[in-house]
């Protein structure tokens, strides 16, 4: 199944217009999400607390994302709100990182799949209604609830494993 | 017949996936220089008391008109009825012009609206003068609801489609029942119309008669048939007269007039399957009523596609895209307008606001403006006008294809 960006209905592969808002479903043929294989992508769990024994990161940290297998860390920074997802060809809207050299569609990443911000003190993560889902250490973000992350938190987007730390000897 | 589908390979997927279709079917090219063929046509009148005055004067003068443009091989026969049955004017008779239309004046409005009257003596003409090369036609007209026979008045149009004899079914004013009538003419792949503005009625039948007076082929039928897994999962004529086809897989499209296509969407879900080079999806048996040669054409159109891993990016063809975004729209207003009936006004007002939003950003600032204004009244007053709800279900429709549109104003 693919999103409706605008309404989050969740439509077949395929669909062209979304038969709950009739908006152009925008994950179309040319690159839609590579659909995760049944068991392999991780089943509904609904959200929890986050439990986690790390602090929670603050924007006057100096934060990174460690994509697993990979040890280039890329740095947040100079800006309020990030976009995570894949930049295609044509694209109206790209994301602000671009994970696609990290094998983002083979790993079911969405073209626009999830929202990081500063908000008061605090990272939070916010799906945007992506296909294979968000992930913090295994629990489910929803769309429109966002979620604080900590430092060492797996942020999983689809089967892309992404580590937040706070960077060791930063600024 | 010529099949467009939205995407020119299928994916390799454990899931569902959905591939649109749009077959058009042509007249075929070298026709020759044949005689038309023959054309008989029923007129079904409601003279129930509400059609009184300029329903019924209207009526009457497009008759007159039609009458006098018959050619030496049509005939016609004049039906009205209320809680009963008159035939005016038989397809047997040979009158003089001047009496036809003696008998057409004497038309009075009084009584109820019993549409199983008026149209099983129209559909009765008709079965008394066809042949292998005439084109059937019955034009039901009325303002109405009919109690208590819309049971047997589907039957009998479901028995008129399978004798080839097609139902254009109008509704003037507000206060008929749209999905009856539709459900009536889709039968036989005919037309349901909305005749709000009475002044509109005139033109139209002359047009239709125009029309069928030069089918290229009539009883215009696909039957699709599924490759098991996969399912139909909806089906809309296009073009002409925009209409949801939701008879199960026999899909009855009417008549191919001179000039124009017939246009069907279909909409299929596909299971999940694995790469291979070429999966049947469906085959599409073609059949038509070629009245010049009074014969019947047979032809079968297999839709099949290869299945691979990785997309293939292509465009998709620009009047495939319209009409898949312009059957959703229609789509979605039958299911707000369901979800009125049934009391979930959230849910429909909530969809009649999306369909507005869509239609102005589609450069259509009257209709979005009529669908606002009815899920706006919607909220107040919990209920939908039967106006209100024409308007939005005939608007939409006749999105599909402005030039056949459902409304008439």
């Amino acid at each position: 199944m693919i999103s409706c960006h605008v309404c989050h209905a969740s439509v077949y592969y395929g669909t062209l217009f979304c038969p709950e808002c009739c908006a152009r479903v925008s994950e179309d043929s040319s690159s839609p999400t590579n659909a995760l294989p049944a068991g392999k992508a991780a089943d509904f769990i609904p959200p929890k607390p986050t439990e986690s024994s790390h602090a929670p990161l603050t924007s006057t940290d100096s934060i990174a994302l460690k994509v697993a297998g990979n040890n280039v860390g890329i740095p947040l920074f100079g800006q309020q709100e990030y976009i995570l997802g894949r930049a295609e060809k044509g694209q109206a809207v790209i994301p602000d990182i671009d994970l696609n050299r990290f094998g983002a569609h083979e790993k079911g990443v969405s073209r626009l799949h999830c929202h990081l911000r500063f908000e008061g003190n605090s990272l939070l993560a916010i799906d945007l209604g992506s296909a294979n889902g968000t992930f913090i250490n295994d629990n489910r973000v929803l769309p429109d609830h966002p979620a604080m992350l900590s430092d060492g938190d797996i942020l999983r987007l689809g089967n892309l494993i992404i580590e937040v730390t706070r960077q060791i000897g930063g600024q | 017949m010529e099949v467009h589908v939205s995407r020119p390979v299928l994916r390799a997927l454990d899931e569902p996936q959905v591939l649109y279709a749009m077959a058009s079917i042509q007249p075929a090219q070298q026709e020759g220089e044949q005689v038309a063929p023959p054309l008989n046509l029923s007129l079904v009148f409601d003279r129930s008391t509400s059609m009184a005055g300029e329903r019924l004067d209207t009526a009457r003068v497009s008759a007159e008109s039609i009458l006098t443009q018959l050619r030496p091989q049509d005939k016609i026969a004049v039906v009205t009825f209320s809680d009963r049955a008159e035939v005016l004017l038989s397809t047997e008779l040979t009158l003089p012009v001047s009496e036809a239309r003696q008998r057409l004046s004497m038309i009075q409005a009084s009584g109820g609206t019993e549409i199983y009257q008026g149209l099983s003596a129209g559909v009765n003409q008709l079965r008394q003068v066809r042949h292998p090369n005439s084109v059937d036609h019955v034009i039901l007209l009325t303002d109405g609801r009919t109690y208590g026979d819309e049971a047997a008045c589907l039957q009998l149009a479901e028995e008129a489609a399978q004798e080839g004899i097609e139902i254009t079914a109008m509704g003037i004013g507000d206060e008929w029942n749209d999905s009856f009538l539709d459900s009536l003419a889709t039968k036989t792949g005919g037309q349901a119309v909305y005749i709000d503005n009475i002044a509109s009625l005139g033109p139209f039948l002359q047009q239709k008669f125009l029309g069928l007076g030069q089918v290229h082929a009539d009883q215009v039928v696909v039957e699709v048939e599924t490759t098991p897994g996969v399912t139909l999962h909806s089906a809309f004529r296009v073009n002409p007269a925009p209409m949801p086809l939701h008879e199960g897989h026999m899909l009855r499209l009417g008549s191919l007039f001179a000039g124009n296509n017939i246009t069907l969407l279909m909409e299929y879900l596909v299971p999940p399957i694995t790469p291979m080079d070429s999966y049947e999806i469906s085959r599409l048996h073609l059949g038509a009523h070629l009245a010049k040669r009074a014969t019947n054409l047979r032809t079968v159109l297999s839709l099949s596609l290869p299945v691979v891993n990785e997309p293939v990016p292509a465009p998709i063809p620009g009047t495939l895209l319209s009409a898949v975004r312009n059957v959703n729209l229609a789509r979605l207003q039958e299911k707000a307008l369901a979800d009125a009936q049934t009391g979930h006004l959230n849910l429909a007002t909530t969809r009649l606001e999306r369909i507005a939003t869509r239609l102005f950003e589609m450069g259509e600032p009257d209709l979005a403006n009529t669908v606002l204004g009815e899920s706006s009244q919607l909220r107040r007053t919990h209920s939908i006008s039967e106006k209100g709800k024409k308007a939005v279900k005939y608007g939409t429709r006749g999105l599909v294809d402005p030039k056949h549109g459902g409304r008439l104003r």
